[in-house]
């Protein structure tokens, strides 16, 4: 499934100037700071040059763009030795390890000066955060996991140039225009946006170990949300993206405005949809809101730093080698998939941000939990990092997901798995079933003081009646607990797709992707969505009737 | 004096161009028909009426560059149109303004899309919850009054007024271009390269444009803009001792000119050497005595002192008095600096010496902007008065902040002694009053809490660090024996060097830092 760009080249990492300034700097100091009490053990520099744009639109009209360079810089100290160093999560208090960062000038001495600065802030940060670890560790309870706060990763050097087509930004600012007019005279929406984002560029990594490593960055989204409120103050919303890499992949006017349209027909149809009521029944997830089910319910809680960090819920700790899902599934995390279905995927790597070559992680396999996903900091029985360390630039990485699959070793078609759904309602006797088609997000509870359970927000839900008739409903919640909810998985059907998003965690927002086929559930519990005090504006949208034209 | 006028009297005949036509473009369009469907259409069930509505539309553009030792940083340009909405119900006998409830945090403000679309339709999203606020606000406020036993009196909440207008031609934003913002940052912060001791030196330069349009419910109308160029020099200094230092100037201008570009080199070397001083001077002692302001630091004491924001008292539900009402608000008619000191409010001015003021033509009542006499010999002879004034008289074009509720405020202070003496009379006025207290130094505080120290015996003169002024503003202003001749703008006052009587330094609390491990590249 991966294969490289066309335009990527392999290069020379040493004649890259960011990496020989780095490296001259890593260099010139690494000798003292071994030396320090406590030591520097480890020093990394991981360096961005992109080029950032963003641009907002309604109303046929741009609200906001912008257009930057951006020349950034982390540094990640750590002080001590593997066994306890300064990123440690300190027991009852929040984690405290630094990372320096800092706008950067272009080359030359004043790069050095800039980088020279940044690393005494993050040796003398980490230094510091090491002295308040040990006074923890001398005062806390013992750690129910012990392992090391650090492995060293593997040497790797490597280096991708890609060169990118210029995408046109008036043609970009022109589609989203014409496509925003789109929602003119609709008496439903309240507002609407109409968004282009891109970042395209290189990151550079080099650390004390050796590793050195130049990989591109190229991420671009064009994505629209229309949205209204009811009397009642409930609020209703449709969105939709397009992940774009190259200028081929911009969607035309007349999709971009199919789409609109069907998302308005959906407002519509919400707009005048009863209340959702409380009722635990038989449930389709659409394969989008799946790969986000698994995202947020499952695939948190296997991320390996946090099964020993005392205060997490440990939902999955112990849960290794038992079965915890039908056995017709299984799980794999690989950032290494660079497209599905030629839709290309914001959660593709190939080295993560602690320098790791990115690997594929089967989690689960047939319904059995095999692995967890690693970063460089070791857990009972993974002693290595399985490239899954990320992180924002500013924040130290942590393991996180790249791009989660769900694998089903029987599937059946959408259509059968509707007809499964009819005859489950009948035979549990319930009024109906529900399609969750969509989801806006969630949350869930992974603290071991909370209980380990989870509320999702589905933006699209049909109750489906047991003659077939489907009805939109709006103000339907999603709750429930991790284990139970994937032991009532039933059937899963063919039509794999992807939801691309940002996932924000402790160590920053990073791209993700979920890929998931539309899955049965035995039972899944549904409440009433929190309405708004606020009531929608008195006065209709100044442009709700086509007749007051424009000027 | 007479050079502080001239240029005064310049701006004003230049700029300020009356029209009587609301300005044909799409930013009134859309402002007065979402404005007129609006007065027309909205209808509050069983509450206050909507009588009054304004629309404050700012279109904000920039370019800025930014370099580091001679290297730039990314540069960044960007544009954005702010829309602000103040609503205001009930009669102007008795309104929902004046009243802080806890809906205060809705500001009232949002991006729009720049098309006439765009317009209206943020204009009637931030309109209707403006309403509401307003709505709640007046139910609020009767409730307030009434377990309050606030009386009725003869004055408007809100005083009506005739419409009036102040219109500019709108031209476009044309700054200098990329590579060459570039290449003057880069120019300006090369030279710090060659000190070792300084270990960051950033010189960005901001150009903007914002341009304003003004329309309210009764006919007041404005269309003007603001040019605005600022430069700031940042830098990092180690102090031989370990302190860590910050340093940091801030030049405004209102439009980049080849001379000006000169200028800033100079006063980019300037401030290197502000840095050498960080880096070397000594540390000095606790002192009380008199202390020569230069204009920086008069600016700061001015802005402190005679702070004539927000003279009428809004009634205020988590308050018995509102704490942020002007101290000075009763005391016109008495002595409030000394004697021989006369301060105006400029609102027409726009730049003085070529640095930026806070040009202000009409204000965000819909008022033309006056300008006033506030302080006559020490004394306070007027207040800026807003629409919400009452008892205190009628608005003179003071009402300012439109994003909240706008309130009296100053614009551009100028401050004008009778007597200004030249510097040398100045410093030996400084030195004679030591020298009367019998004090073995004297001070002159310059920006950045940086002390000039003279030696009273040797005459040593010498900068001094880790510093901090204790003062009343309030009674400083009294005790000013003497001013320079040296104005300048600073802080929003066009101030000379202040000669306070009696000030108290006091020495910081500072710790120092580890020395960096290795030496700067």
């Amino acid at each position: 499934m991966f294969s490289l760009p066309s335009a990527a080249t392999i290069c020379d990492i040493q004649a890259q100037e960011p990496i020989q300034l780095l490296e001259a700097e890593l260099k010139r100091g690494l000798k003292t700071y071994k030396k320090q009490k406590p030591p520097i053990y480890y020093l990394s520099y991981t360096y961005s040059e992109l080029l950032v744009r963003n641009l907002w639109v309604y109303a046929g009209g741009v609200a906001s763009k912008s257009e930057q360079e951006k020349r950034s810089l982390s540094v990640l100290a750590r002080a001590g030795n593997t066994k306890m160093d300064n990123s440690r999560y300190l027991k009852g208090e929040s984690k405290k390890d630094y990372v320096a960062y800092r706008s950067m000038p272009l080359g030359g001495k004043a790069f050095s000066i800039a980088l020279w600065d940044a690393t005494q802030r993050a040796v003398k940060s980490a230094q510091e955060v090491l002295s308040q670890v040990q006074s923890n560790n001398q005062v806390a309870s013992e750690r129910a996991d012990d392992s090391p706060d650090f492995v060293m990763p593997p040497v790797s050097v490597y280096c991708r140039h890609e060169e990118y087509a210029p995408i046109d930004m008036q043609k970009i600012e022109d589609l989203l225009k014409e496509a925003s007019l789109s929602v003119r005279g609709n008496k439903i929406v309240l507002g609407s946006s109409f968004d282009f984002f891109q970042k395209q560029g290189h990151t550079y990594f080099l650390d004390s170990n050796g590793t050195k490593l130049k990989t591109p960055v190229n991420l671009g989204r064009i994505s629209y949300s229309v949205w209204g409120e009811k009397a009642d103050g409930a609020y209703i919303e449709r969105s939709n993206s397009y992940d774009i890499i190259s200028p081929e992949g911009v969607p035309s006017l007349e999709t971009l405005v199919a789409d609109v349209k069907k998302s308005l027909a959906e407002l519509e149809a919400l707009f005048h949809a009863p209340d959702a009521e409380p009722l635990t029944a038989p449930a389709i997830l659409k394969n989008k809101a799946m790969g986000v089910f698994v995202h947020e319910i499952l695939g948190h809680r296997v991320e390996g730093h946090r099964q020993k960090i005392d205060s997490f819920g440990k939902t999955f700790t112990d849960k290794l080698g038992q079965q915890i899902m039908p056995s017709f599934l299984s799980i794999v995390d690989d950032p290494t998939l660079a497209y599905f279905k030629n839709i290309p995927l914001r959660g593709f790597y190939e080295y993560d941000d602690e320098g790791v070559k990115a690997q594929p992680v089967t989690i689960v396999e047939n319904g059995v939990l095999k692995n967890f996903l690693m970063n460089a900091s070791p857990i009972k029985g993974f002693p290595v990092s399985n490239g899954h360390g990320r992180a924002s630039l500013g924040n130290s990485p942590v393991a996180r997901m790249g791009v989660t699959r769900l694998v089903s070793s029987q599937s059946v078609s959408y259509e059968e798995l509707e007809k499964m759904l009819i005859e489950k309602v009948k035979e549990q006797g319930k009024p109906y079933g529900f399609i969750i088609e969509d989801l806006s997000g969630g949350f869930t509870q992974t603290d071991s003081f909370a209980p380990q359970t989870f509320k999702l927000e589905p933006t699209l839900v049909y109750r489906v009646y047991p003659d077939g008739k489907k009805e939109v409903v709006r103000g339907a919640d999603l709750v429930g607990t991790p284990l139970v909810s994937f032991s009532k998985i039933l059937a899963t059907a063919d039509d794999d797709d992807v939801f691309n998003g940002n996932c924000g965690a402790e160590s920053g927002w990073v791209p993700v992707s979920a890929i998931a086929p539309s899955v049965l559930l035995d039972s899944i519990e549904v409440e009433k969505t929190a309405k708004s005090s606020s009531k929608p504006p008195q006065l209709p949208p100044p442009f709700s009737l086509p007749e007051r034209g424009n000027k | 004096m007479k050079k502080i006028l001239f240029i005064l009297v310049s701006f004003v005949t230049a700029f300020a161009l009356q029209a009587a036509a609301l300005p044909d473009n799409v930013y009134f369009r859309a402002m007065k028909d979402e404005m007129d469907r609006t007065l027309k259409e909205y209808r509050i069930e069983k509450g206050p009426e909507l009588f009054y509505l304004a629309y404050k539309l700012e279109f904000n553009q920039k370019a800025e560059a930014g370099a580091s030792f001679g290297k730039r940083f990314p540069f960044d340009q960007s544009e954005n149109l702010r829309i602000m909405v103040q609503a205001n119900v009930g009669s102007y006998k008795n309104d929902s303004l004046g009243f802080f409830s806890d809906t205060r945090r809705y500001k009232g403000i949002t991006l729009a899309s720049h098309t006439y679309e765009g317009i209206r339709q943020s204009l009637w999203q931030v309109s209707d919850r403006q309403i509401l606020k307003q709505q709640k606000s007046y139910e609020e406020k009767q409730a307030y009054k009434k377990q309050k036993q606030i009386k009725k009196d003869n004055f408007y909440d809100f005083a009506p007024i005739k419409p009036s207008s102040y219109v500019e031609e709108l031209t476009e934003f044309m700054p200098p271009a990329q590579d060459h913002l570039e290449k003057l940052a880069e120019k300006l912060s090369t030279q710090g390269k060659d000190y070792s001791f300084i270990e960051n030196f950033e010189t960005y330069i901001l150009v903007s444009k914002t341009t304003k349009f003004f329309l309210n419910s009764e006919g007041s109308f404005s269309q003007y803009s603001v040019p605005k160029v600022m430069v700031i020099f940042r830098g990092k200094v180690r102090h031989e001792k370990g302190y860590v230092f910050y340093p940091q100037e801030v030049i405004s201008f209102s439009a980049l000119t080849p001379e000006r570009e000169t200028l800033l080199e100079q006063k980019a070397d300037e401030f290197l050497q502000k840095l050498l001083v960080f880096h070397k001077a000594p540390m000095a002692e606790a002192y009380i005595g008199p202390v020569l302001f230069k204009p920086s630091e008069a600016g700061v004491l001015i802005a402190r002192g005679l702070d004539l924001s927000n003279i009428t008292p809004f009634l205020d539900s988590m308050n018995d008095t509102d704490p942020s009402a002007s101290p000075l608000r009763d005391k016109v008619g008495m002595r409030i600096m000394s004697p021989g000191i006369n301060v105006y409010d400029r609102p027409l001015l726009r730049e003085y010496k070529g640095t930026k003021a806070g040009f202000s033509p009409m204000d965000d009542e819909g008022v033309l902007a006056q300008d006033l006499l506030l302080v006559s010999k020490g004394k306070l002879k007027n207040l800026p008065l807003s629409r919400r004034s009452g008892k205190r008289g009628k608005s003179n074009g003071h009402g300012f902040a439109f994003s909240d509720q706008p309130r009296e405020n100053t614009t551009t202070l100028v401050v004008e002694p009778e007597n200004p003496l030249s510097q040398k009379e100045l410093e030996e006025k400084l030195l004679a009053r030591c020298r009367e207290l019998e004090l073995e130094y004297c001070y002159i505080a310059h920006d950045d809490s940086l002390f000039e120290r003279i030696d009273m015996k040797s005459g040593k003169r010498e900068f001094v660090l880790g510093l901090d002024m204790t003062y009343s503003a309030k009674r400083a202003l009294r005790d000013i024996l003497a001013t320079g001749d040296d104005f300048n703008l600073e802080n929003g006052v066009i101030v000379p060097s202040l000669l306070v009587d009696e000030v108290e330094l006091e020495p910081k609390e500072m710790i120092p830092e580890r020395k960096p491990l290795i030496p700067r590249p």
